[in-house]
């Protein structure tokens, strides 16, 4: 048996647990069985020659890092909801598992002192239920503009107001499969458009499919991103607040492949 | 063959969208907001604290800026040529003229431009051979990615129906200036889209563009975007 037919056998059995129990299957040796990508990707289109899949992702909080190099604001702040947020970068990543992977968060959690609780606070993914099966890279810019002064023109015309949501203009891109020298460019997808809001109970996005390689080399189409609680990593840029988890979300896709 | 579904969320948009089988055409006017010009030099290959764009190499720079959205039509063409006082000796040009203060009307989305800047106005680069590689070139400026926001934001609608497009975009001639973007994709009606659009100046407003504030005030360009999809 070639290694590559043994990765598909274990790949099947991994799917079949996936199918069977919603959840990737441990191997007996205790070893996490990784499915590749054609194991759980079904890209069987529908009648109207539609694909449909899920994904989770979970963000990895200590890869996030923002570049306040380009603020409107004051650039040594962490006050995002106060100040012009608007020309700060970010990159920050993400670990990728089949739809379902990550149970639905379900238990109503405070978010901040004093603030609204959700079952989108609780903290439901702690990174050992199982591994990854690929990548999520998202980079872009901050939308943010908490300045309640409003923009005036030269004639004293108000342009704009303060508009604190959506938070993020970003490009994501969902690498089916894990880097190493030999794989250096899984099969991938890539999503533009905006995310985050201030109401995580209400957060739902569509973004724009912008491009794949692969199986996804001529797509086209849009994803939907929802929120599905936190887990247990913390992210940077919010460095300043105790207990800010890193969100973990689900995406639903929704492609013509050709 | 765009769906009924897809159809009826076509003529829903607060434009006027001409279909004709797969083929969707329509036109966007756009008014730059100025105070949201956010250059970061911080990557940039030359002087960092300059604005003298044009003489240095720019390039390395990323940038991000809004603008407002209206139908097609909304901004009226320029009819002045005007000079941009910052501009020292550049001769007067129709797009140069504001036509454009934001009282009319109120827009009807959000356009965000980011990217990087092309500028390279300094010397020629050098390979290690002394064999000249790289030549100073002012054109095009940007190489951004536009998404247009056909609706504006609230808690309940985060991401109204939506276009990317993709390419360069301006010149040292704001009269001759006209570009073709990609569609890279988009969302809702848009969501299967592919082609392109072209983007032509429509003279200046009222916001003054923050990234040439140590020259004056150089009010903020209008844009119209001309889209040829297939759906």
């Amino acid at each position: 048996m070639t290694d590559a037919s043994r990765r598909t056998m274990l790949g099947l059995a991994g799917s079949m647990g996936l199918l069977a129990a919603g959840r990737p299957l441990l191997a007996q040796s205790n070893t996490m069985v990784m499915p590749s990508p054609a194991d759980w990707l079904n890209l069987t289109p529908d009648a109207r020659g539609i694909v449909r899949f899920a994904i989770d992702v979970a963000v990895i909080g200590n890869s996030d890092a923002i570049d306040p190099s380009g603020r409107i604001g004051p650039k040594d702040s962490q006050d995002y909801f106060n100040i012009d947020v608007r020309g700060d970068t970010y990159q920050v990543e993400g670990a990728l598992y089949p739809g379902g992977t990550i149970p639905k968060a379900s238990v109503m959690t405070p978010g901040r002192p004093g603030g609204k609780s959700s079952v989108q606070y609780q903290i439901n993914w702690d990174f050992k239920g199982a591994e990854p099966v690929g990548h999520w890279l998202s980079r872009g810019w901050v939308l943010i503009n908490g300045n309640r002064e409003p923009a005036k023109d030269t004639n004293g015309t108000v342009i704009e107001t303060a508009r604190t949501e959506p938070h993020l203009l970003s490009e994501h891109n969902y690498v089916f499969g894990r880097f190493g020298p030999d794989n250096l460019s899984p099969e991938m997808l890539i999503s533009s458009g905006v995310e985050d809001g201030n109401d995580v109970d209400k957060e739902v996005l569509v973004r724009a499919i912008t491009g794949g390689t692969g199986r996804f080399r001529f797509v086209t189409g849009q994803v939907v991103e929802w929120r599905n609680g936190r887990n247990s990593s913390t992210l940077r840029s919010f460095s300043n607040f105790p207990g800010a988890y890193a969100p973990n979300y689900r995406f639903d896709f929704e492609l013509k492949l050709g | 063959m765009p769906e009924a579904e897809d159809l009826a969320a076509l003529q829903a948009l607060p434009f006027a969208v001409e279909v004709a089988g797969s083929r969707a055409r329509f036109v966007i006017d756009m008014a730059v907001l100025g105070h949201t010009d956010a250059p970061d030099p911080s990557g940039r290959i030359g002087d960092k604290n300059s604005q003298n764009y044009f003489a240095l190499d720019t390039r390395g720079d990323s940038y991000f800026v809004a603008g407002l959205l209206y139908p097609g039509g909304t901004i009226p063409k320029p009819t002045r040529p005007m000079p941009v006082s910052a501009f020292r000796g550049a001769p007067p040009k129709l797009n140069n003229e504001v036509v454009w203060d934001f009282t009319a009307t109120k827009p009807i989305g959000h356009h965000f431009n980011r990217g990087w800047v092309l500028i390279n106005g300094s010397q020629p680069g050098l390979d290690t051979r002394g064999t000249t590689v790289d030549l100073p070139r002012q054109v095009p400026h940007l190489l951004g990615t536009h998404s247009f926001f056909f609706g504006d934001f609230s808690a309940d609608q985060l991401s109204p129906p939506m276009l990317i497009a993709k390419g360069v975009e301006n010149g040292n001639d704001p009269d001759d200036e006209v570009v073709v973007r990609a569609i890279a994709g988009g969302t809702g009606p848009f969501r299967f889209a592919r082609g392109s659009c072209r983007q032509d100046r429509i003279g200046r407003n009222t916001s003054p563009l923050r990234s040439f504030s140590n020259l004056g005030d150089v009010m903020s360009p209008n844009y119209r975007f001309t889209f040829d999809l297939l759906l």
